[in-house]
């Protein structure tokens, strides 16, 4: 299996597979640890890792993994593999809003130039009865607004584009 | 299968509105749910008590096992009918845990009329039995009954889907192969008796229990015997001349335990294998479903939100995240079980509606039982949509809703309008389950939209012979249509009419889904066939 998780910036992407006792880590070079981790009765966490036993604790919230590890604390991100390759070669396609049913606009609450973040509301459409409001995929500086208020428009209609924040200055 | 990611803001204002909104909704229907369940005249209590007679509640909390969910049914059928006399249509069903067995529970509620079958009555119970033919669930009937409401006889007796048809379900169960066990702790008097009549095995309670096809009274009209109900069709001479019942008990607690004790014997079913592993709480808290769901019911929402809120981990693998996008569809885990999820995010386009198909036969071929959540204004209109044939594509979806042989569940979201209710497996297309929210709203057509239609064909009709309307004509036209609409279009109309199994609070949803999953795979899952897909 593959996995990746941030520790601090620095992403690390790491190969596991089912071992003989465990776990087993494989090395950039071909090499395998072999690994463990194993909660006791009395709810200790020992992590073993190639053959030497450490204490450890773990607490998981969300995508979030706390460890205290030989008189250390590090926090973890796991990032899942989908969200993470989706990520990298993301952008430009959120970059244009398209209507997704045609409709009428109901009111526009931005316009080109100003700067929005991610989940804002730009319009509110309203197609077959019901309204539906449309918020900004991502951060950025509207670019430019194609609809005023009481304008109609078919499906796929460009309603607004966006450009990043720092292509803007 | 990557986490859906929240694009909602709790602590905004929107959100807060709505939570309060929709909290306050969700209390309304908490207390019409507990008038319906407790809310009795005292003169009915005392009766049955000095009867020594236990109440419906009191009697499934014997039978069940501690600690267990029991997920009832249509809790406020009949709620508007009768002038709301018949809380509940005068009967307790739903699935309960009896012995460590999941069951059918038809229990019939004396404090309400003295139980006598109404009409909704016939319907709530048989609909109960349908739900144990289609998921195979052993029944436990806990007769108490003053038999059918004679005045309202007309409407429950001889239909296809009347009385008749709960003893016709009996059959078809033990037909099956499929048990049942019935309580009689009251009178089970003509039809009635036929409830233990046709159960495998009857507890019967000396004094109270009694069963005959015509009780003493009606006896001394048609033939002048004059007999006691005891020696007519009481305990003693049902357990030791005629074999109609089968284990005397001497009060209400022993026959119970018996009932419980015939279930424990009972092999319990090998259940259909499908994809689970191990269940996993939603990542976003379902109860933030309260401020997912707009006052407005005019106003759209991501149905991913939803979904966010119901499955496993909040996790969902999305099917053509970049076709026909008002209608999502993708996998997902529910208390462990794969499921396939459809859900609306607008007016079905023909690209939704092909992909929807598409879904749904994918659903088929791999054995996903599939989940439906229902907030559609229908299907798309206008001269292009109907040129790219979306008569057609919807129907192919009808076609391959209709044929799904996996289990099917629905919940009404929000809206459920037009054909879309038909596309997304409304109650007409066999869900195993169907559930509603307290805020969703059914109808044909919008309510306006409606009272609009028929104010525009009388003001056309009377233009021709050359009357001309006022405002306040049209005005008097309009509103009664309104009115009307907007009664029957609310969830309490629907599910007291029992278009559903009954109105959930949201953020039970996902407990309600894992109980209905867990009894439809008692039942096996045939191989997909369709009819025609019109191309």
């Amino acid at each position: 299996m593959h996995h990746a998780f941030k520790l601090g910036d620095a992403e690390h992407n790491l190969e596991i597979s089912r071992g003989a006792d465990g776990y087993r880590l494989h090395l950039i070079d071909d090499q395998t640890v072999p690994f463990d981790l194993k909660t006791g009765a009395d709810g200790r966490q020992w992590l073993t890792l190639d053959g030497v036993h450490h204490e450890v604790v773990i607490a998981t919230k969300g995508d979030d993994v706390f460890i205290h590890f030989d008189g250390e604390a590090y926090q973890l991100r796991y990032e899942h593999p989908l969200k993470r390759l989706a990520a990298a070669g993301g952008g430009a396609a959120e970059d244009r809003v398209m209507a997704p049913m045609p409709g009428s606009i109901v009111n526009v609450t931005v316009k080109a130039g100003d700067a929005v973040t991610k989940g804002q509301v730009l319009l509110v459409m309203e197609s077959m009865k019901m309204e539906t409001t449309i918020t900004a995929p991502r951060d950025g500086v509207i670019e430019a607004v194609t609809y005023d208020k009481g304008q109609t428009f078919d499906r796929d209609a460009l309603l607004l584009s966006l450009v990043a924040l720092e292509k803007k200055k | 299968m990557k986490r859906i990611e929240s694009k909602i803001n709790t602590s905004s204002a929107e959100f807060q509105a709505n939570a309060a909104h929709n909290r306050k909704v969700v209390d309304d229907f908490r207390e019409l749910q507990r008038k319906a369940r407790d809310d009795r005249p005292q003169r009915d209590i005392d009766r049955l008590r000095s009867q020594n007679k236990l109440l419906v509640r009191e009697r499934l909390k014997l039978l069940l096992d501690p600690g267990t969910p029991f997920l009832e049914f249509s809790s406020l059928a009949a709620n508007d009918a009768y002038d709301g006399d018949v809380p509940g249509a005068a009967c307790v069903t739903g699935i309960g845990i009896v012995s460590g067995r999941e069951v059918v529970i038809n229990a019939g509620d004396a404090s309400v009329k003295g139980g006598a079958w109404y009409p909704l009555t016939v319907k709530k119970t048989v609909r109960a039995l349908d739900i144990a033919i289609e998921n195979r669930l052993p029944v436990v009937h806990l007769c108490d009954s003053a038999g059918g409401f004679l005045p309202l006889q007309a409407d429950l007796f001889a239909d296809k889907y009347m009385a008749g048809r709960i003893f016709r379900n009996q059959c078809q169960l033990s037909k099956m192969g499929v048990q049942q066990v019935s309580v009689v702790l009251g009178h089970c008097t003509a039809g009635g008796a036929y409830v233990p009549g046709l159960s495998d095995y009857n507890v019967i309670v000396r004094g109270t229990g009694a069963i005959f096809l015509a009780g003493p009274p009606l006896v001394k009209a048609a033939t002048g015997e004059d007999v006691s109900v005891e020696d007519l069709g009481g305990c003693d001479m049902h357990t030791s001349v005629s074999g109609t019942a089968d284990y005397p008990a001497s009060s209400e607690e022993e026959a119970i335990a018996i009932a419980r004790d015939i279930v424990a014997q009972f092999k319990r079913p090998q259940k259909t294998h499908i994809e689970w592993q191990e269940p996993e709480a939603p990542f976003y808290d379902p109860s933030e479903l309260y401020g997912v769901i707009p006052k407005d019911i005019k106003q759209q929402f991501d149905i991913r939100e939803v979904i966010a809120r119901l499955v496993d981990g909040s996790r969902f693998h999305e099917y053509q995240p970049n076709y026909g996008k008002t209608l999502i569809c993708g996998y997902a885990h529910l208390w462990g079980y794969k499921i396939g999820i459809l859900g609306n995010n607008g007016v079905l386009f023909n690209d939704s509606s092909l992909k929807g198909a598409h879904f749904i036969e994918l659903c088929n071929q791999n054995k996903t039982p599939i989940l439906f959540l229902q907030n559609i204004t229908g299907f798309m209109v206008g001269r292009e949509y109907e040129r790219r044939g979306i008569t057609k594509d919807g129907a192919k979806m009808i076609m391959a809703v209709s044929c799904s042989e996996v289990p099917k569940f629905t919940v009404m979201c929000n809206g459920s309008f037009g054909a879309g209710n038909y596309g997304m497996s409304g109650r007409a297309f066999d869900s195993r389950f169907l559930f509603a929210w307290p805020q969703s709203q059914i109808s044909v057509m919008g309510a306006e939209q409606a009272a609009n239609t028929l104010a525009d064909v009388k003001v056309r009709q009377l233009a021709k012979q050359g009357k001309k309307l006022t405002q306040e004509d049209i005005d008097a036209i309009r509103d009664p249509v309104l009115g009307e609409f907007k009664r029957k279009q609310s969830a309490y109309w629907s599910t007291s009419e029992m278009w559903d199994d009954g109105i959930l609070d949201p953020a039970d949803t996902r407990n309600a889904l894992g109980i209905a999953l867990s009894a439809s795979l008692s039942a096996p899952i045939g191989d997909p066939r369709y009819g025609i897909f019109r191309m």
